[in-house]
């Protein structure tokens, strides 16, 4: 067996002399065992054989910048329980209404491209646990996620790695769908932590749009969404 | 036309791997899950050395860009630590997890290089485009899922494929420059080759 071993390497390999090559498939023909067994591996070296350079020497890596959250040791952080109405810092917007053509295009047809690989994960208390991932205008590090409450006219959203609020600026968190509708949810600051908990209640259910959206807004008096947005992920697991 | 040697005759005369190895069995894999699963940044960090390397080729290769694939690279990293509690070592080996993920974000990431219209007629040429980014995408993390498999086996085995496949060595060759026999060389090659059959085939049936 061991030679067998030993022969079918070599043949997939291309290492066999002809002569032993041509009595290696003679063998082949008459050993269905033996055919499997070789038939088995010819896609590995295939695969091998296919593997890019750089796959086989990948350069080195940044240095892992440590999530805001994981900085201080093993936190043992409790889940979130759901908080209830209003419970942060959350002022309510009126929806925007007008001036939005181009941002609706702009932002809605290329939502429908940016998020779709995006996945959530089950929560074990409730609702989906939804995955906010950092977009274009986002820093580095951002991120966030959504808790909705079990009978989605709540949600709890936790953000991280957000640039501190100024005088002049504030966070908007938005539904948004394809066809570029938007319902602004709620205003909210975020301090030199950079992190944020809101607690809101959802004058729709989620899933009739298809992402949450967080955007940086300009406190001029213009309610329309900025277009800079820095989080966004899919309202649905 | 042949390629350059790889710079690996130091550690291979005791068959070692030149990059971290993630031949580590299951249960420490779960361990390290669960230690995830508590916010142990140590085991973040763990992770990250034992991953972190491969993710990055693949993203560099997918994006084409170093500086958008480091970008990337600390969103996987960051969807790592803060999904741990959905990682079933069972299911699947870390390092495929890891590059799961990476093939998500790079998708995104390439997509989102697509223009935007501004013409709604011209939004079904995005979806194309946005398309076809994904299938190039998705063809290269198969063909890197390859090397989240190498990574699970016995140093021996996966130091000698390196040899092979990416040094272009012959059986022989790797024997005379090892000093180990030929028949341990095509004995641990077989092994090899039909460990990762075994574990494609396992992810498959997963």
């Amino acid at each position: 067996m061991s030679e067998t071993r030993d022969q079918i390497s070599s043949y997939l390999l291309g290492e066999l002399e002809p002569a032993e090559a041509s009595a290696f498939e003679r063998r082949l023909g008459e050993d269905p065992a033996l055919r499997a067994e070789v038939d088995g591996l010819r896609p590995v070296v295939a695969r091998l054989e296919q593997l890019p350079e750089e796959a086989w020497a990948p350069p080195e890596p940044p240095p892992l910048q440590m999530p805001a959250d994981a900085v201080e040791g093993p936190a043992a952080k409790p889940r979130r329980a759901w908080r209830g109405w209003l419970s942060g810092a959350l002022t309510l917007r009126p929806a925007a209404a007008g001036g939005l053509a181009a941002l609706l295009l702009a932002i809605g047809v290329a939502t429908g491209l940016l998020i779709g690989g995006g996945e959530s994960v089950g929560s074990q208390d409730g609702g989906p646990d939804l995955v906010l991932n950092r977009i274009d205008d986002g820093p580095a590090g951002a991120h966030g996620d959504v808790l909705l409450g079990g009978d989605e006219q709540h949600a709890s959203v936790e953000l991280a790695g957000l640039d501190p609020t100024g005088s002049d600026n504030f966070y908007e968190l938005w539904l948004l769908d394809d066809d570029g509708r938007m319902i602004a949810l709620g205003s909210f600051r975020v301090g030199d932590d950079g992190q944020a908990e809101v607690d809101l209640p959802l004058p729709v259910e989620p899933s009739r749009y298809r992402y949450f959206d967080v955007s940086l807004q300009q406190d001029n008096g213009d309610p329309a969404h900025s277009g800079v947005s820095v989080l966004r992920g899919p309202t649905s697991s | 036309m042949q390629r350059p040697r790889p710079p690996i005759a130091p550690r291979c005369a005791k068959m070692g791997w030149p990059m971290a190895v993630d031949a580590t069995p299951s249960r420490e894999q779960g361990r390290l899950a669960a230690r995830l699963r508590e916010r142990d940044p140590d085991a973040l960090r763990e992770v990250y050395e034992r991953c972190g390397r491969v993710s990055f080729g693949f993203l560099v290769k997918a994006l084409g860009d170093r500086g958008a694939a480091e970008d990337v690279q600390q969103q996987v990293f960051l969807e790592v630590w803060r999904r741990a509690p959905a990682y079933d070592p069972e299911r699947g080996s870390l390092l495929t997890w890891v590059m799961t993920i990476a093939r998500s974000r790079a998708i995104d990431h390439a997509r989102r290089r697509v223009p935007e219209p501004l013409d709604p007629d011209a939004a079904a040429s995005a979806a194309e485009s946005g398309s076809q980014v994904e299938s190039e995408v998705e063809a290269l993390a198969e063909r890197w899922r390859m090397r989240a498999l190498l990574e699970q086996l016995p140093e021996a085995e996966a130091a000698l494929l390196r040899l092979r496949f990416y040094g272009e060595l012959t059986q022989s060759e790797i024997a005379a420059r090892e000093d180990i026999p030929l028949g341990t060389v095509k004995t641990r090659m077989f092994n090899g080759l039909r460990r990762l059959r075994e574990m494609i085939d396992a992810e498959d049936e997963g």
